[in-house]
């Protein structure tokens, strides 16, 4: 998989703390940011996105109607998609999985466990060492 | 409360490495003070108003943000509410909201002293 130099993340939460913490470490570890506050306004910031860090429960649009949403786009069919949520219900992961979530994170969400995960999806951001 | 800054905004600055974590920490909980100094009362509101799912939001943005900021007893409550919420037809007591709310407040005191307090660099 070639490096993800400036890939672009769209982080998508309706707490400003979370997107605030997530941006500045996804930033400095080689990733370009873009935040949304909801599903509804994220569906307007998918240009030249690599990958989705999404919320759970939300205001307007909840990440599993915002992943619902990307998955009839056959501009994001396969955007990989990433939930970060203080709960873990089964009955959302099942519905997660069968839309193809690319993984779940529990939160707080730990940055280097983020960029983890997006480095397997995505490759390794500028500056870090690629995945084997 | 906890003053200290949680593991998560430990990474966070440590992966950042070029603004002083202090200066950092400062900055998302400002953040947090301007986001979140009404979320008891507009708890207060929906629950009167029976808006569960209204209400739900707002304990599960608590809970995120809390615990990013380090505010655990803050947390810890907020979970309480939650599952009780999510619980339904349970509802949370009175005295589970009156334990958030005081929890709110105190980290809402402990978050505005800590900005107050003297700087130490690279603490």
């Amino acid at each position: 998989m070639s490096t993800a130099a400036c890939a672009k993340i769209l982080l998508v939460d309706d707490s400003d703390v979370v997107r605030t913490v997530l941006s500045l470490a996804l930033r400095q570890a080689g990733y370009a940011t873009v935040q949304a506050g909801n599903g509804q306004e994220a569906l307007t910031k998918l240009d030249g996105v690599a990958a989705v860090v999404c919320d759970l429960h939300m205001p307007t649009m909840g990440g599993l109607e915002f992943l619902r949403c990307l998955r009839q786009n056959p501009h994001t069919v396969d955007l990989p998609l990433f939930f970060a949520s203080v709960e873990t219900r089964e009955a959302d992961k099942a519905v997660g999985r069968e839309l193809c979530a690319a993984g779940w994170l529990t939160k707080p969400v730990r940055p280097p466990q983020l960029i983890e995960a997006l480095a397997r999806v995505i490759g390794a951001p500028q500056g870090l060492p690629e995945q084997a | 409360m906890n003053p200290h800054r949680p593991a998560v905004l430990c990474a966070a600055t440590g992966i950042a490495n070029c603004m002083d974590s202090r200066v950092f920490y400062g900055q998302v909980v400002r953040k947090y003070l301007q986001c979140h100094v009404a979320d008891a009362t507009a708890l207060e509101v929906a629950l009167q108003a029976c808006d569960t799912e209204r209400a739900c939001l707002i304990v599960h943005t608590l809970v995120a943000s809390s615990a990013t900021v380090g505010a655990l007893a803050l947390e810890q409550q907020s979970r309480v509410v939650l599952a009780a919420l999510r619980s339904a037809p349970f509802a949370p007591s009175a005295a589970m909201i009156q334990a958030l709310a005081l929890a709110h407040t105190q980290a809402l005191c402990a978050l505005g002293d800590w900005l107050q307090a003297p700087v130490q660099l690279n603490s």
